[in-house]
Order: structure tokens, then sequence, then C-alpha cells
């Protein structure tokens, strides 16, 4: 067996073990693990209006533990960061949408297609405009790189889209989608991405915010914050589990980033307009 | 000229540090500048304590002791510095939450929860334009300027990885 070959049987067992510890919740107890797995190199590419769709899957499913924050201006306003981010990217045409749910823990989310979710916990850490952009470039470069879809293809459900879904209308095929989505999604979302990948969009994040032209340091500025935390602090718990610690992505984003960006230290930071757009949840928190 | 510069580090600063406490992980010197090439204004030992005064780019003005000068983003840590013997949580920057009950995001709210196409439709209309996005950006000065990712090697210091970097 191949090298490649041992780490996927590996990475079915590891999947079918977790599975089966998840018990009911994950509600895909009947999914043929072993069959899809083996099919999975044979998989057709995901077209990019189906990884909208499953995008927005997902979207329900994070949106179905908090929902959305109401608070129009700021939506408005961390939407221009984001969209403006990511027109930098590779993926400048993407329906990328932003939001901010209502949640005091510390976080944020992608999903396929370009819907990233940061939660109010996390808004209240930041300190500058910049410090957002890299927060959203690290989740822009997700989507980018297609983390989560992949990580979602090499679980069982994402089959549906092969020959899985063969429901009359788009709505209840929708509707099918989400059904058989909300398991793997729920598990991979708790679980994490493989933590190369979250190195990955940090170096890339940084990149994005600098061609956006923001002081590329925003997003180790954020990581600086996260450091200070209490590790043991219930509202950062998701977020330590599913990603390395603040202090190695520290280290790793300095050997990455080494003076090649000393020539942007004058570079907008843009507090004041952070400041401006966020005081209703300053004002609303002691 | 040196008011000028000073000017400038003021504008793009980010002040939002301040009065943060942070250490040193490892011995670090201190510059009067946030340039390599300053002068070394003072040394300051493994695990001291500094405060933090502002951020400009890579570098992070501090105070420690008597002495205030600026370090590398890298070479700071925020909060406490850890015991060295592992034993006992450093104390923590508490997080803010919210005055009226407390709204998760936790594992457990995750899996339980249910889709909710309603939001998630509040969601597909939230957005801008690509037009909107720029003249957002232009009334900030933000300019768009090409950069290459850090490819991988790159991402190497010389000499390949350190020890220890792929066992995170």
């Amino acid at each position: 067996m191949s090298a490649s070959g041992a780490r996927s049987a590996l990475l079915a067992g590891g999947c079918a073990i977790l599975l089966s510890a998840c018990g009911g919740d994950f509600n895909i107890q009947n999914v043929d693990i072993g069959s899809v797995v083996k099919n999975v190199s044979d998989l057709r590419p995901v077209q990019e209006p189906e990884e909208i769709e499953i995008g927005r899957g997902v979207a329900e499913t994070l949106l179905g533990a908090r929902p959305l924050l109401d608070d129009a201006e700021l939506q408005r306003y961390v939407n221009s960061v984001g969209l403006w981010v990511a027109r930098q990217s590779e993926r400048p045409e993407l329906p990328w949408h932003f939001a901010v749910n209502d949640s005091d823990h510390v976080n944020a989310f992608a999903a396929p297609g370009g819907y990233i979710v940061v939660t109010k916990g996390m808004m209240r850490q930041l300190r500058s405009e910049a410090e957002l952009a890299g927060v959203l470039g690290h989740e822009i470069a997700h989507v980018v790189q297609k983390h989560h879809l992949k990580a979602l293809r090499k679980n069982a459900a994402m089959n549906l889209l092969g020959t899985g879904v063969a429901a009359a209308t788009a709505e209840s095929r929708h509707a099918e989608l989400v059904q058989q989505l909300a398991g793997p999604a729920k598990e991979l979302y708790a679980r994490g991405l493989d933590k190369a990948d979250e190195f990955e969009a940090d170096r890339m994040g940084v990149v994005l915010s600098a061609r956006g032209g923001y002081d590329p340091y925003g997003l180790p500025a954020v990581l600086q914050t996260l450091s200070a935390a209490d590790q043991k602090d219930a509202f950062l718990a998701l977020l330590f589990k599913t990603h390395p610690s603040p202090e190695a992505r520290i280290e790793k984003l300095a050997i990455g980033m080494g003076n090649r960006f000393d020539g942007f230290a004058q570079a907008p930071q843009n507090a004041s307009r952070f400041e401006q757009a966020t005081r209703k949840l300053r004002l609303a928190s002691q | 000229m040196k008011r000028f510069a000073a000017a400038l580090v003021l504008a793009a600063a980010g002040a939002a540090s301040a009065g943060e406490s942070g250490y040193v992980p490892k011995a670090a010197e201190l510059r009067d500048q946030p340039v390599a090439t300053s002068r070394v204004v003072a040394r300051i030992d493994a695990g001291r304590p500094v405060e933090l005064l502002l951020r400009r780019g890579a570098w992070v003005q501090v105070g420690s002791g008597s002495a205030t000068g600026w370090l590398r983003l890298a070479e700071v840590r925020g909060g406490s510095s850890k015991p060295v013997s592992g034993a006992g949580a450093k104390p923590a920057r508490p997080i803010k939450r919210s005055d009226s009950g407390i709204r998760g995001f936790s594992e457990e709210e995750l899996i339980v929860g249910s889709p909710n196409q309603s939001e998630a439709a509040k969601f597909r209309g939230l957005g801008v334009d690509a037009r909107q996005a720029a003249s957002f950006a232009r009334a900030a000065n933000l300019k768009s300027r090409k950069r290459d990712y850090l490819e991988m090697d790159e991402y190497m210091p010389e000499g390949g990885p350190p020890p220890g970097f792929f066992d995170e």
C-alpha cells in the first residue's frame, strides 16, 4: 500500500470511529463509508454553483447554532471590509457574503462558496479595521483554497452531489442536501480543519489584507490578543480546539513574513472607522 | 524631518493596545525606533513583563521599567508569562461578554442546532457590490497592491524547518 493509500485508509478508519462515537447526533449511520471513501478519488470536481449551494447549506447549519446579529450598520461595514479583501483574491467574483452572528464566543467561520461568519465575541476582541481585515483574510483564504469543501468531500455524505440527490425540484433537492450535510458539517466545524490548512490560511490571509492596502500585521496582532486570553475560557474553547495555538501561529507567521512587510509600516489600520462601526457593540458590553 | 517622521508614526499607529500588558518570552532588545537598525535602548530578560503602548506594522512600542522602545510583534506575547514549571494558568485577559445573558456558539450548541433557513436567507441578503467596496476603500485611502503569497519554502527559515515545526 502506498503512503497516500495508507493515509486514506487511516482517515477512513478515523472517520468511522468518530461517526460511531457521535451516535445519533449526526444521522448518517446508514452511509457506507468504506465504499464512498474508496470512490473519493473518482468523484468528479465540484462545480462552482454546487459549491455555493453546499455553502448555503453549511451556512444554514452554522446559523442554526446562533442567528445573525441585528445591527444593519455593522453588517454592512463587515461586508465592505470583507468584499474589498476578497476582491484581492483569486476568486473575486464569488457571491461573497459576510456576517456577524449573535454569539459571545470568540470565533470565525468560512463556508464553501464565499459565506463567512464572525462572532460578535470576536468583533469585541478586535481593535482596528486592519485586524478585522486580517481575520476575514484568513477566512477568505479557506474559501479560495476550498479547505472546507475538500474536508467535506472526504466525508461520506458528499457523495450526495454525484448521484445521491434526485429530488424533483431545486428546493426539495436543497432541503435534502441540507439534511444530509448537517451532520458532516457539524462534525467538521466541531473538529476543525487540518492544522496545515489553518497555517496556510494565516499566511494567505496576511497577504490578502496587504493586497487590500491594510497593515498586514492585523492578523498577528489578533493572535497576540488571543494569546493573552485564558486558554481555558469557555468562550474560546471551540476556537482553541479547532486551531493551532495562537503562539504557534504567531511564530510561523513571523518566520513567513520576516521583514518582507516592513515597507507596510505606514499602511492604514483604520482604528477610528472601526470604532465608529462597532460602537453599538461596545455600548452593549461592559 | 525627525518631527515629520514622528507625526507619521502617530498617524499610522494603532493606539488600541494602550494599557495592555504583555511579556517577552525570550530575551529581547528594545530599540528607540521601529526600525531594525535603530539604537538599542535597553535589553529585556526572558519572561519580563512589558506594557503594550502602540502597534505599528511589525513593531510594538512597549514600556519596560523606566525604558520605552520598540520590539518586533513576534517578540511580545500578550498577558503574563507562564510559570516555567507549566503549573497553574497564566492570569488572563478577560473575554468581554453580553450584559444580558450569554449567547453561545459552543460545540454543544453547534451540534444540537437545527438548520435555520430564514437566517440563511437574511445572510444571502447581506453584501455589497464591487463598486461599493472600492468606494469604501478609497474613503480610507486603501490602495490595492500586487503581492505574491508566501510560498511554503519561503515560509521556512533558512536551513529548513525548526525542530517541532510539524508537531503542532
